[in-house]
């Protein structure tokens, strides 16, 4: 910890040195590296059968090859990793680490999400706002140790999810080991979070916001006579170049954007529009969060719907209908034994996402005593099912003890690795770079003295991008 | 020879057990002849309602309690989606019919809470109470297990003006779309009221008759107005508590009046003869009559309720202790609701209020076992001198008639939502266990399946 501190500052100015590139790659060492070989090392790739006594190549933060049989060049830098288990690094795909102020005491430092913020017993409906156009990344605190510590831990990709019941906003994608907010956010419009809660209005609003970016996406597909470019920008779809010039397309619907209002007489809801940012404009109103949501229904960024219990997965199907976005990905931030669980609902969820992210539990029915693993349920039913890692650097490491209570419930080990590592990735858009084993893939790696779902193992090295995030200190 | 001491025996018997029974009632298949006619074979399905059915189910062979008092001995019930087709015997059922075997089983209509919470009612008023129900709540199950399919859930109760946010929630688990019956069917108000509330109350009525005598068309329009004063004037006795989508369509008191919905009077204190006597007249002012909800003072006067054409919630084994001074019209007992029902006034049974459980069915007693007790409180009804079939009908047919929702459940008629239970006895017995409940059509609750009763074998 207090070396972190005292290096930080040096690699800091070193990196604004060297890294005169745009881009996010800057983070990446210079140019030509001393390449680095692990060996002795039993490698979980999941991306296909364990290799005994394999070898992963890195040079410049980027895996070269990984197999039993790869030669380790002259002049390599030799890693003896003692017979022990690599395995790609963690993907915290849903958190909200970072999102608080941070505090002189550690004990206040820690991570609301998990708090249930309304209690059963409420006496009036669930309120919903759309802010769709919000970037959590905006709301990021970028000095504090938890970060590091998350690293420490394992988490080398961490995806910031924002909170507000509704269209909650857009996540973004980080690097736990980046020092510094520019460099830290590798994508800020990662997803789209949408957090439906039951009640009428907020399943109007719900509703009619998807029915208004529903248009807005017509309107960007009529071939425009100015400009040819919206075209384009349609049939490149879900393409992650689509993604990067994002902002674009969003513009573009400007000029025609009126007409819609008129036609649609835009009386018809007041205050719907957004209780976020699109107000109080005349008539050419522009509502970005709708923007952001007809991007999602394109398929240009992808949606994060956080689905606790089938209470709400019954009701968000109710108010989207129709209107379903091509990329999908369900959450369940919490599992709520009160208003059913999203297994016993499978077929529904099957129509929204074939990705599920939950937390890594097991569950007892509320007027029962059997233990049940949903997981598993899921995993058998043929879902890819990613685990939520905690905020909190102590409980993040105590993940692997959690995935062993659910293996020991019937979920497959492998299952139960890729649910904390590809499978996010995936959810995230991030599986070209991370979550798996592979070459040409970012070197995030971690170090297990045994299998690491073996309770005598224990993590002892991690890579972030072929660099050492920290000796594990124990 | 033995024969013949066997028929001696049974001669000596016989009269014996026969006066066992009419001492006894609560037996269970009480023996008593069918009470109605078997159901006219004509309404079996016909070809042509065949073709739109999808799904048919055949309860066959059970005693069926028809919850309007009737029973139908070794009778089948079929239903065809999620409604009644057809009660009666030798029925014509089709070939693809599901059949479930209810010989020697009781079935009956689902029971109804006319109180209750918690189940998947939201506890907050809502626009549309469709948007926030949950078909996923245990406490639906632990409903099921005591045999109520339908209850009321108030969010939101009125003063001084009818009032009030309610709606009638049907136990059909995992189904959210077929969970609502009908919301807004039930408002509330209070008495007694002073001098000035009465008036006001007067004039409403007044007001939202002339809107409705103003012709059809101008009945919606004329109610917004008024509406909106409805709103106003909860908000000044129950500040921030009623005006929450109370706004929308006809106000409460042109639904009353048009017959759309009921109107529950209670009392801030104790519901003696004066405050009964004040909810009685409401009910002259309004032309329909009201539903009493726990009068304790209704057998003084059962003749002058039944006049009026209004209806008693009442709990049969809450004891009131009279006032010595009045000691012939005040207090209640078991008998008030078997000399409300001699009286033709239609009643409602709820459990007790007080120390365990509130006023109504709820998780909230010990261990949540007021839940469970709903028939049990019709039985005290029984041995509080009412007739079996008219007890069953507290929390069958009476109950939904409280409701203002009787056209859809509370009995099993063709026509009717199938919601119905299977029972191993008598409905009313208190050894009696829910083996089967039907929802909408579709087996919802099996005991052997579900952990509350699983483990009790007879």
């Amino acid at each position: 910890m207090t070396h972190d501190h005292c290096r930080r500052p040096f690699r800091c100015v070193a990196l604004a040195l060297a890294g005169a590139i745009a881009g996010h790659m800057t983070i990446a060492l210079p140019a030509q590296e001393r390449p680095v070989a692990i060996h002795n090392a039993r490698i979980l790739t999941m991306a296909g059968e364990p290799i005994d006594r394999g070898v992963v190549l890195i040079r410049n933060g980027k895996i070269q090859a990984v197999g039993a049989e790869v030669p380790i060049p002259a002049g390599a830098k030799r890693v003896d990793a003692g017979g022990g288990t690599i395995m790609p690094g963690l993907v915290s795909a849903f958190s909200r680490a970072g999102l608080t102020e941070p505090r002189g005491d550690p004990d206040q430092r820690r991570s609301s999400r998990r708090s249930f913020r309304r209690s059963r017993g409420s006496r009036s409906a669930p309120k919903a706002s759309n802010r769709a156009a919000r970037k959590i990344a905006d709301q990021l605190y970028s000095r504090q140790d938890v970060f590091g510590e998350l690293a420490q831990a394992g988490i080398t990709t961490l995806g910031l999810a924002p909170r507000d019941d509704g269209f909650s906003g857009r996540g973004a994608v980080i690097d736990p080991t980046a020092t510094d907010a520019a460099t830290m956010v590798l994508n800020d419009e990662a997803f789209l979070l949408i957090t439906p809660v039951p009640g009428s209005k907020a399943k109007k609003l719900v509703k009619e916001a998807l029915v208004k970016a529903k248009k807005l996406v017509e309107e960007r597909k009529k071939p425009k006579p100015a400009a040819a470019k919206p075209a384009e920008g349609d049939k490149t779809e879900a393409k992650d170049e689509a993604a990067k010039t994002e902002g674009k397309p969003a513009d573009k619907p400007q000029d025609k954007k009126p007409p819609t209002d008129a036609a649609k007489g835009k009386g018809s809801a007041p205050g719907q529009g957004g209780p976020g940012k699109g107000k109080g404009k005349g008539k050419p109103k522009k509502d970005p969060n709708i923007d952001a949501i007809a991007d999602a229904l394109e398929g240009k960024t992808r949606a994060f719907v956080d689905l606790r219990s089938a209470y709400r997965l019954v009701h968000y199907l109710k108010a989207a209908g129709d209107h379903q976005f091509p990329d999908t990905v369900v959450v369940a931030s919490t599992l709520d034994n009160n208003e059913g669980r999203l297994d016993e609902v499978v077929k529904e969820l099957r129509g929204l996402s074939e990705v599920v992210l939950m937390e890594a539990k097991l569950t007892t029915p509320a007027f029962g005593r059997a233990v049940e693993c949903p997981a598993a349920t899921l995993v058998d039913q043929g879902f890819d099912v990613g685990f939520l890692l905690p905020d909190q650097p102590s409980q993040a490491r105590e993940v692997f003890f959690a995935l062993m209570e659910l293996v020991r419930h019937g979920l497959p080990q492998a299952k139960a690795l890729a649910g904390v590592t590809a499978v996010p990735a995936q959810a995230l858009g991030v599986d070209d770079r991370v979550g798996t084993i592979a070459a040409g893939k970012d070197a995030d790696l971690l170090l297990f003295t045994g299998p690491p779902l073996d309770p005598a193992s224990r993590l002892e090295r991690v890579w972030r991008r072929g660099r050492a995030v920290e000796e594990a200190k124990r | 020879m033995r024969a013949l001491t066997t028929a001696a025996l049974a001669v000596v018997l016989l009269p014996v057990l026969a006066a066992d029974l009419t001492g006894q009632r609560r037996r269970r298949f009480p023996r008593r002849p069918p009470a109605a006619e078997p159901a006219d074979p004509a309404e079996a399905p016909s070809e042509k309602k065949a073709a739109k059915v999808e799904r048919w189910v055949a309860v066959r062979g059970g005693d069926v309690y028809l919850g309007t008092g009737q029973l139908l001995r070794r009778a089948t019930v079929l239903i065809g989606d999620d409604k009644i087709k057809a009660v009666g015997h030798d029925l014509d059922v089709p070939d693809e019919a599901e059949v479930i075997d209810a010989r020697g089983k009781a079935v009956a209509p689902g029971f109804i809470a006319v109180k209750a919470r918690g189940m998947g009612a939201p506890s907050y008023a809502d626009e549309e109470f469709a948007d926030s129900l949950n078909p996923f709540s245990p406490d639906i199950k632990l409903g099921l297990s005591a045999g109520i399919t339908s209850y009321l859930a108030q969010v939101d109760r009125g003063t001084d003006v009818p009032g009030g946010r309610s709606a009638v929630v049907k136990l059909a688990w995992g189904d959210v779309d077929g969970m609502l019956v009908a919301q807004d069917t039930v408002y509330t108000m209070r008495v007694p009221l002073s001098a000035a509330k009465w008036r006001a109350l007067r004039e409403r009525v007044e007001k939202a008759k002339e809107g409705l005598a103003q012709g059809k068309d101008a009945g919606k329009d004329a109610a917004k107005p008024a509406d909106k004063s409805t709103t106003k004037g909860q908000g000044g006795t129950t500040p921030g508590r009623s005006a929450r989508g109370g706004d929308k369509g006809p106000d409460a008191v042109t639904k009353i009046l048009r017959g759309e919905a009921k109107l529950w009077v209670t009392s801030s204190g104790n519901f003696d003869v004066g405050p009964l006597r004040q909810a009685l007249e409401i009910s002259r002012l309004l032309g329909h009559g009201v539903v009493l909800d726990n009068p304790v003072g209704a057998w003084v006067i059962p003749d002058e309720v039944a006049a009026t054409g209004s209806m008693a919630v009442v709990s049969p084994r809450l004891r009131v202790r009279p006032d010595p001074g009045r000691p012939d019209d005040t207090g209640s007992n078991l008998a008030q609701a078997a000399i409300l029902g001699e009286a033709g006034v239609p009643v409602a049974v709820i459990p007790p209020g007080g120390r365990f459980g509130g006023s109504g069915l709820g998780r909230n007693g010990i261990l949540g076992q007021d839940l469970h007790t709903l028939h049990l409180d019709a039985a005290f009804a029984v041995r509080g001198g009412m007739e079996d079939r008219r007890a069953l009908r507290t929390i069958t047919l009476d109950a939904a008639k409280t409701l203002g929702v009787a056209e859809r459940i509370g009995s099993i008629e063709p026509g009717k939502d199938a919601d119905l239970l299977i029972l191993d006895g008598d409905p009313l017995h208190y050894r009696t266990f829910v083996e089967t409940a039907i929802v909408n059509g579709k087996v919802v609750y099996e005991k052997d399946k579900e952990p509350f009763y699983s483990h009790i074998h007879r």
